[in-house]
């Protein structure tokens, strides 16, 4: 008997668990760790711009205020419509925002999907461009809006959100809307500055692109904000020297691989790209011995285990 | 169920311990690389090579311009995306979620929710 009734209760209670499966998600905002002493219970940041938007044009007005308060005055709705909106969606995709930051000429830095972050990087004066599904995960309405305020004791979030200068959810309400989001949340920071929440891997993830689209000026900018918050981290130092070795300046560029080796006197690319530099400069005899303590440190690499011969082969170019 | 220790099992496992303390440091010493890692490092120089082999993005561009975005506007649009980036949206742009709207269409839906339920 008390078998078949546990079965029963299954029965009834399984489509009820399948069903609500998506509104019980676990919520973040009642397990935040109580602030700390000297931290903010209750911010906002009033001054962030805001861009009443017109038709589904939530994402060029969302990505304006946070350029605008990265110091890009040129950006606009206007201007920014051409680079995100796409007519035949009616909307714009979270990946041309990120482009469109990188255009701005700006680090577009993705959140980790955590509450926490959210009011830290508000702590921080930076105010939070994310995704929010305003219906249903099945019936979707999907909208950026920007977060630029929080209160703890009154459990609520201020946003800039579609015609509304101020708009106040609760964290019940927003959590849940942006939880259907993903938490997909991107801050960027003047130049110079990093977000409060970042992690070094990550933010370094972020610059990368920079470098690799040659929009230097804000690479460089990034690598060295990252050299000074994460002394430690010899990859800034990587970037800053290989954008020097990729404009031709390559004693500041041996500087920066010379940093990042006594960082890391055990990274092998960093020696292999010293040696570069040093050849570069005319420096054969130095170059071969950081191409050969490249390889003694990686002899099985398929790229430092070669590094003497690639760059003898490279010398001998050079020198007809 | 026995749960105190014969002196046999007291050996076994320090027997165990000891050959484990002795192995594992000649281990880390050879620093050989591990098959596994070998196997894995070329399995992801195949698949990054098999990925960017797909690579196109043209094919993005052209997805821009079918969604209603100008040749020139598509080309410098695609050209601030990472590979990664494109290689998302080649998977379908279709898909991808576009934010849009806010508000008035959710103030219906409630006011629709409440005339069903009530």
């Amino acid at each position: 008997m008390p078998a078949s009734f546990t079965r029963w209760l299954w029965a009834l209670a399984l489509p009820l668990v399948l069903a609500t499966g998506c509104a019980t998600a676990p919520l973040q905002h009642p397990n935040l760790a109580p602030a700390s002493d000297g931290e903010a219970r209750q911010v906002e940041l009033s001054a962030t711009p805001f861009y009443s938007q017109t038709a589904y044009q939530c994402g060029p007005s969302a990505l304006a205020t946070l350029l605008q308060t990265s110091g890009v005055d040129r950006a606009t709705p206007d201007t920014l419509a051409e680079q995100v909106y796409l007519p035949g969606r009616r909307g714009s995709l979270q990946t041309e925002l990120i482009a469109a930051t990188r255009r701005a000429g700006r680090i577009p830095y993705r959140l980790e999907p955590r509450f926490e972050h959210l009011l830290d990087e508000l702590r921080a004066g930076h105010p939070v461009l994310v995704l929010q599904n305003l219906k249903l995960p099945r019936w979707p309405q999907w909208h950026y809006a920007v977060v630029v305020g929080f209160d703890l004791d009154e459990e609520q979030v201020i946003l800039r959100s579609g015609t509304e200068r101020r708009q106040a959810l609760s964290f019940e309400r927003f959590e849940r809307t942006w939880q259907m989001g993903d938490y997909w949340a991107l801050v960027v920071t003047p130049p110079g500055q990093t977000p409060a929440t970042a992690s070094a891997t990550r933010y370094l993830q972020a610059v990368v692109p920079m470098e690799q689209q040659q929009r230097w000026e804000a690479a460089i900018a990034g690598y060295r904000a990252a050299a000074q918050r994460w002394p430690d981290n010899p990859a800034s130092h990587m970037g800053l020297g290989n954008i020097a070795f990729q404009t031709g300046r390559y004693t500041e560029a041996q500087g920066h691989f010379e940093q990042a080796v006594a960082i890391d006197p055990e990274l092998p690319s960093a020696h292999y790209n010293l040696a570069w530099a040093l050849l570069y400069q005319g420096e054969r005899s130095q170059a071969r011995q950081a191409a050969e303590r490249a390889r003694a440190l990686a002899p099985e690499h398929p790229r430092f285990g070669r590094a003497v011969s690639a760059l003898e082969a490279e010398a001998s170019e050079r020198s007809r | 169920m026995d749960t105190t220790l014969s002196p046999l099992r007291i050996l076994i496992a320090s027997l165990f311990v000891l050959v484990l303390a002795a192995v594992t440091p000649l281990h880390a010493q050879a620093g050989i690389v591990t098959t596994d890692e070998v196997v894995t490092e070329q399995t992801q120089a195949v698949e990054r090579e098999q990925l960017l082999e797909k690579l196109d993005r043209d094919d993005v561009k052209a997805q821009l311009k079918h969604y209603g975005v100008d040749a020139e506007q598509a080309q410098e649009r695609v050209a601030a995306m990472t590979d990664a980036e494109v290689l998302e949206l080649q998977a379908g742009l279709d898909q991808a979620i576009a934010g849009g709207d806010a508000g008035l269409a959710t103030l219906l839906l409630v006011v629709i929710l409440v005339l069903l339920l009530t």
